[in-house]
């Protein structure tokens, strides 16, 4: 996969640069065109355990799956970094790794549309 | 604004926990599913069919038979273009006749852009009464669904239920 270097000195691979596309990296993923949806962000994972557990747990576990993946704080989390703030929590079994494989399965659904060509656009 | 864990099965904690407990969080297919949701699919004469698990945000296929491209690829959608979570909701069958002119369904992208046309699930209910997803056939043309074929499906259903308790250590 080749990678290109951004202004602030890191890396993007191409299928990051795609899950970003149009958009300012941190603010949201972009759209699949064709099925109107967006790839999930770190916000929405949040979001999606809060909806289970509760806010502030959801919160609570947020922030021990980024620090045990070691994803940054905030909202710029890439693919790869979702992914492994979730498997973290997929490991902790129960209702909350039900809604971490959630999480993987709707950034899988985004990788899977676009890479078949769809036409991706800057989330609106 | 009321919250979401009691307006919504979809996301009750207890039905999630059954889910992760009788180990169908996805990943890989499980052998007697596919066989059943082959049969589903053979039996009513249709393409595709899942035994499908509706979880938070999301639904995974367990057992598939039919499915292509990018939906074979991913095994599962976002939630929110699930019909099977119309039965975790309801805890009854959703039938679909013709997606194109059906409320719920109409604007589902996987009607609008995949094809889906009719569509027939049968709730998946672990012994302890929580609703899993469904056992469903899935096709892309218009049909109805006579009571014989439901039950033909409840009774695949039952043992896609069956399967799933037995590798998991219940039966």
């Amino acid at each position: 996969v080749r990678a290109r270097r951004l202004r602030n000195g890191e890396t993007q691979s191409e299928e990051e640069a795609l899950y970003y596309q149009g958009t300012s990296r941190g603010e949201a993923g972009a759209t699949v065109a064709s099925h109107a949806y967006r790839g999930p962000t770190a916000t929405d994972s949040e979001a999606a355990l809060a909806r289970v557990v509760g806010p502030e747990r959801g919160a609570e576990l947020w922030a021990e799956a980024c620090q045990a993946a070691g994803v940054r704080a905030g909202n710029d989390a890439t693919p790869d970094e979702l992914q492994r703030a979730t498997d973290f929590l997929v490991a902790q079994g129960g209702a909350v790794a039900t809604v971490a494989r959630a999480i993987q399965i709707r950034i899988r659904t985004y990788e899977r549309l676009a890479a078949r060509g769809a036409t991706a656009q800057g989330a609106s | 604004m009321s919250d979401p864990r009691q307006t919504d099965p979809v996301l009750d904690a207890e039905r999630l926990r059954e889910v992760a407990d009788l180990g169908l969080l996805g990943g890989e297919h499980d052998a007697e599913l596919q066989t059943i949701a082959r049969s589903a699919a053979e039996r009513l004469g249709l393409p595709i069919g899942l035994v499908s698990i509706v979880l938070s945000d999301a639904q995974v296929f367990a057992g598939t038979h039919g499915l292509g491209g990018w939906l074979e690829e991913a095994n599962g959608t976002p939630v929110e273009w699930s019909f099977c979570a119309n039965s975790v909701r309801t805890g009854e069958p959703f039938v679909v006749e013709d997606a194109t002119t059906h409320a719920l369904v109409r604007d589902n992208p996987l009607v609008r852009e995949d094809g889906v046309r009719c569509y027939a699930g049968i709730p998946l209910v672990s012994s302890r009464g929580l609703v899993l997803g469904n056992l469903c056939v899935i096709g892309t043309e218009e049909r109805s669904f006579g009571p014989e074929e439901m039950e033909i499906l409840a009774e695949l259903a039952h043992a896609a239920v069956e399967r799933i308790e037995s590798r998991a250590g219940r039966r």
